[in-house]
């Protein structure tokens, strides 16, 4: 049964595709704005089609190497013009209206994607490889990776929620809302975001908070691991009455897995689910 | 002879104090007026009154039989030229440069100086000794010079009537002789003056008619020797005086007991 | 006989040797960016022959071509207001801004990023419209009775620019991270969404502006020794006033509309014009506008190549370049800064 629905919610996906079907379907020069999208073309084999990429882009470390066309929200258009590409890949997930608007004028064939939650960044897979004119693989690619999360919510599902805390800003201390991936990626793993109700997405929160709330389980998103993490972990030390520093369950994932519209997102769940439900017996 | 200048029963109050009241005067073609009154009696008021910059509550001002509110400012400094204290270019510029804007009321917008400009400029500059300084800039000359700059530039506007607030006051004395000489030769020229200051002695030197202020009023109007006599002075200024002429050139002189 | 301070002669030859110059700079502006440009293919695009590899044509007319015409036409317009400010306020420190257009229209622009509204039309309306209100109330506070008090208005322009600069914190601090950014870059000038239409809009009010106020070039030039000395010597000083500051407030907050806040350029050239060619309006207005266009072209083409592919916002290379003018004018001229 539920095969039967992955399989026509991937029929139901190519709709946004339509109007780029029927057009030659080779393309050999991509360029990607955004280093969520990079990694989407690394995933589904073409990156070595990509001729640009933005500044950020550090995933895989292959794409480190290509020529850089600018910040994902200051794009150079200078530069994807003298690119010459077939097509430019961006997300309204960060890229500027204007910029976008003047790459059309430009001539330049530009998909977009909206990914606004886990499950439209795996129908973006899919999307992108289909006008990229490899359907096939974008197919597999999305539907292993929907079943990788399948796995993981039946695992948890019988356990009971934990309270997490995210932390993705140390001064101030900052972190997310329910309409975020970081909390999607917390419910599927089988934890509930004790911020989940605030009103902003990115809200600023006081200790007061986050004692109050007893998170059981608290999880640092960050680029800087090492020095710098243990300095933090040091710090909620000091706060031995939640119910996470008691039992040492403060952590450091990446957060390029936590908020990047990329594959690594199912990455991301995994290791949240491994740390929230350590329980759960994992290979 | 008609005067140039009236003020008619003038009231001139700021911020509901009364500076000046019943102010009645004539300025005729060629008269020097010193206006004489203790610090706050009205005398800087009395003659922006007289350059239309104050409007009086009551009473008129009438430049040339017209009430001056009538004029607009370029006509008024056709024929008012004012040289006060305060004078602080924000910005450099030459003497030159600063008795030519004496010209402004005879040149329109887009027009530069022309040789009719450059010549009064040059007269004034010549008849207040500062030729020499015409290359430098106003902030490096001392105050004295820059007086007679400010008084060159009053001449630039071929006015008929000069008034002068208090112009001697940083003047050492070779300067207060050479300005006041200056004056009279302007006198000569047909221009009328009005002079407020302190220095008693070198206005009854030079004036031919005085009017004495005191809180607002006249107290009182003449020739100097009716005016200037120890009563009238040791009241006004609330300090004994003594009065009388000085032997070698007549000059009333002023002594405090 | 003395000679003549200021000859029409003088005027015409610097103005044309600063128009040349600002001629070669926009060449060069179009020569750089971010792609190499061979000079003679550079060439060949502008006269429009052989084929276009690369689109160069492409990059030097959509892209590179209108943003060195806003950047040029906004640099004249701030340079001008700066002059007349300096003049009115008679304060050697004012710059356009002074009268809270810049935290009036930054207010604007904010309130239109929030609301999603377009880059193209939508945010520069706003921030236009935030400009206006805000003139419009430093004028109704400032005012006494029919006349501009200046430090009155000098005042009242502080005031509001504090009080909306603290709102703008404010939306600043609860604003989402994509949000942001489109702040930031606002704040510190954005001129790489130029477009024709910009530059022809700008360009108009501009020149308008320029011609109003040489026409008050004298009355400028007396109003500097001192209001009262001005309207001795027969300058309608109120009527020069409320016209300079409601043109030159007008004209900035609409330049500044587009291309967000640009600051020390109204500021730096024409304290250098000063001291070149001294402090008389007739000279000053030509001059000081002309080097404000070539001073923001060539710090815009800074900002856009100096980290290329990336670059900096135009603002900070202006600060960059003013805040050690300003360390050096204070040094060399310290207690005499009252005199210039």
């Amino acid at each position: 049964m539920r095969a039967i629905l992955l399989v026509f919610l991937s029929l139901w996906v190519w709709a946004p595709c339509l109007s780029f079907c029927g057009t030659d379907t080779h393309v050999a020069r991509i360029v990607s704005l955004a280093p969520s999208i990079t990694e989407i073309i690394y995933t589904l084999g073409l990156g070595d089609r990509l001729v640009g990429v933005t500044s950020f882009s550090n995933y895989p470390a292959e794409a480190k190497k290509l020529p850089k066309i600018g910040t994902y929200i200051h794009l150079n258009l200078e530069k994807i013009i003298q690119l010459n590409p077939d097509i430019a890949i961006g997300t309204w997930d960060g890229n500027r209206r204007s910029d976008i608007r003047i790459l059309k004028e430009m001539g330049i064939k530009v998909y977009m994607t909206t990914p606004k939650n886990i499950w439209d960044v795996i129908n973006s897979i899919q999307q992108i490889g289909m006008i990229l004119g490899i359907p096939q693989k974008g197919v597999m690619v999305a539907s292993s990776l929907r079943m990788r999360i399948d796995n993981i919510r039946k695992k948890v599902s019988t356990l009971k929620r934990v309270r997490v805390f995210l932390q993705i800003n140390n001064r101030p201390l900052i972190t997310v809302n329910k309409d975020t991936f970081q909390n999607d990626l917390m419910r599927l793993a089988g934890g509930i975001n004790i911020a989940e109700d605030e009103p902003i997405r990115y809200p600023r929160i006081s200790i007061e908070e986050v004692i109050y709330r007893r998170p059981e389980v608290i999880i640092i998103s960050s680029m800087e691991i090492g020095g710098k993490f243990e300095e933090m972990r040091q710090e909620w030390m000091k706060w031995k009455d939640i119910p996470a520093v008691k039992n040492g369950r403060v952590f450091l994932v990446n957060s390029d897995l936590l908020d990047r519209a990329s594959p690594r997102l199912v990455e991301g769940l995994e290791t949240l689910a491994r740390l929230i439900h350590p329980e759960a017996g994992w290979r | 002879m008609g005067a140039i200048l009236t003020l008619k029963d003038i009231f001139f109050s700021y911020n509901s104090r009364t500076v000046l009241k019943n102010i009645n005067m004539d300025i005729l073609e060629g008269q020097v007026i010193g206006i004489l009154g203790p610090n706050g009696s009205g005398k800087s008021t009395l003659l922006k009154l007289m350059d239309g910059i104050l409007i009086p509550e009551k009473g008129k001002v009438l430049l040339k039989g017209k009430p001056i509110d009538k004029y607009n400012r370029i006509d008024i400094a056709r024929e008012i030229a004012m040289v006060g204290q305060e004078d602080h270019f924000r910005f450099p510029f030459s003497v030159s440069e600063v008795v030519l804007m004496g010209r402004f009321p005879y040149t329109s917008s887009y027009r530069f100086e022309n040789k009719r400009d450059l010549e009064v400029a040059h007269n004034a500059l010549k008849l207040t000794n500062t030729l020499h300084l015409a290359k430098r800039s106003i902030h490096e000359i001392s105050g004295g010079e820059r007086q007679r700059v400010f008084l060159a530039r009053a001449i630039a506007q071929e006015p008929s009537i000069i008034l002068l607030d208090e112009i001697t006051s940083f003047l050492d004395i070779r300067f207060k002789r050479e300005i006041l000489m200056l004056l009279a030769s302007l006198k000569n020229k047909g221009i009328s003056m009005v002079i407020a200051s302190h220095d008693i002695e070198l206005m009854a030197r030079y004036c031919e008619k005085m009017v004495l202020l005191k809180d607002g009023d006249i107290y009182a109007m003449g020739r100097p020797d009716q005016v200037l006599t120890e009563e009238n002075i040791s009241h006004v200024y609330e300090c004994p005086v003594h009065v009388d002429k000085d032997p070698v050139d007549l000059n009333i002189r002023i002594t405090i007991k | 006989m003395i000679a003549r301070p200021l000859s029409p002669a003088k005027v015409i030859y610097v103005s044309l040797g600063l128009f040349i110059l600002l001629l070669m700079v926009m060449l060069f502006s179009l020569y750089k960016g971010a792609v190499n440009i061979r000079l003679v293919d550079m060439l060949n695009a502008i006269l429009g022959k052989g084929n276009d590899p690369g689109s160069i044509r492409l990059i030097l007319l959509k892209i590179r071509l209108p943003r060195i015409l806003l950047a040029g036409a906004v640099g004249f317009i701030l340079s001008l207001g700066g002059v007349v400010f300096q003049a009115i306020l008679r304060n050697p420190l004012a710059d356009p801004f002074i009268l809270g257009v810049s935290s009036g229209s930054a207010l604007g622009a904010i309130t239109g990023i929030i609301m999603g509204l377009s880059y193209r039309t939508g945010i520069p309306t706003m921030a236009f419209c935030g400009a206006i209100f805000t003139i419009v109330l430093v004028i109704i506070i400032g005012k006494k009775g029919k006349e501009a008090e200046t430090s009155n208005i000098i005042l009242a322009g502080v005031i509001i620019n504090a009080f909306f600069t603290a709102i703008i914190m404010f939306f600043i601090a609860c604003s989402s991270n994509e949000k942001l950014h489109s702040m930031l870059s606002w704040l510190y000038g954005d001129l790489s969404q130029a477009y024709y239409a910009q530059f022809w809009i700008v360009f108009t009010v501009t020149i308008c502006s320029f011609f109003i106020l040489y026409l008050f070039s004298r009355h400028l030039n007396i109003i500097t020794a001192g209001e009262e000395v001005a309207l001795q010597l027969g300058v309608d000083v109120e009527k020069v006033k409320w016209i300079s500051l409601i043109v030159v407030s007008l004209s900035v907050g609409l330049a500044v509309s587009f291309s967000g806040l640009i600051g020390f350029a109204g500021l730096i050239v024409p304290h250098i014009c000063r001291m070149i060619w001294g402090s008389d309006h007739r000279i000053l207005i030509p001059s000081a506008s002309l080097g404000g266009a070539v001073f923001l072209i060539a710090a815009d083409t800074f900002a856009r190549t100096i980290i290329a592919p990336n670059e900096l916002p135009v603002g900070v290379v202006t600060a960059a370049i003013g805040a050690p003018f300003f360390i050096y004018l204070l040094i060399h001229r310290g207690s005499r800064w009252e005199q210039f």
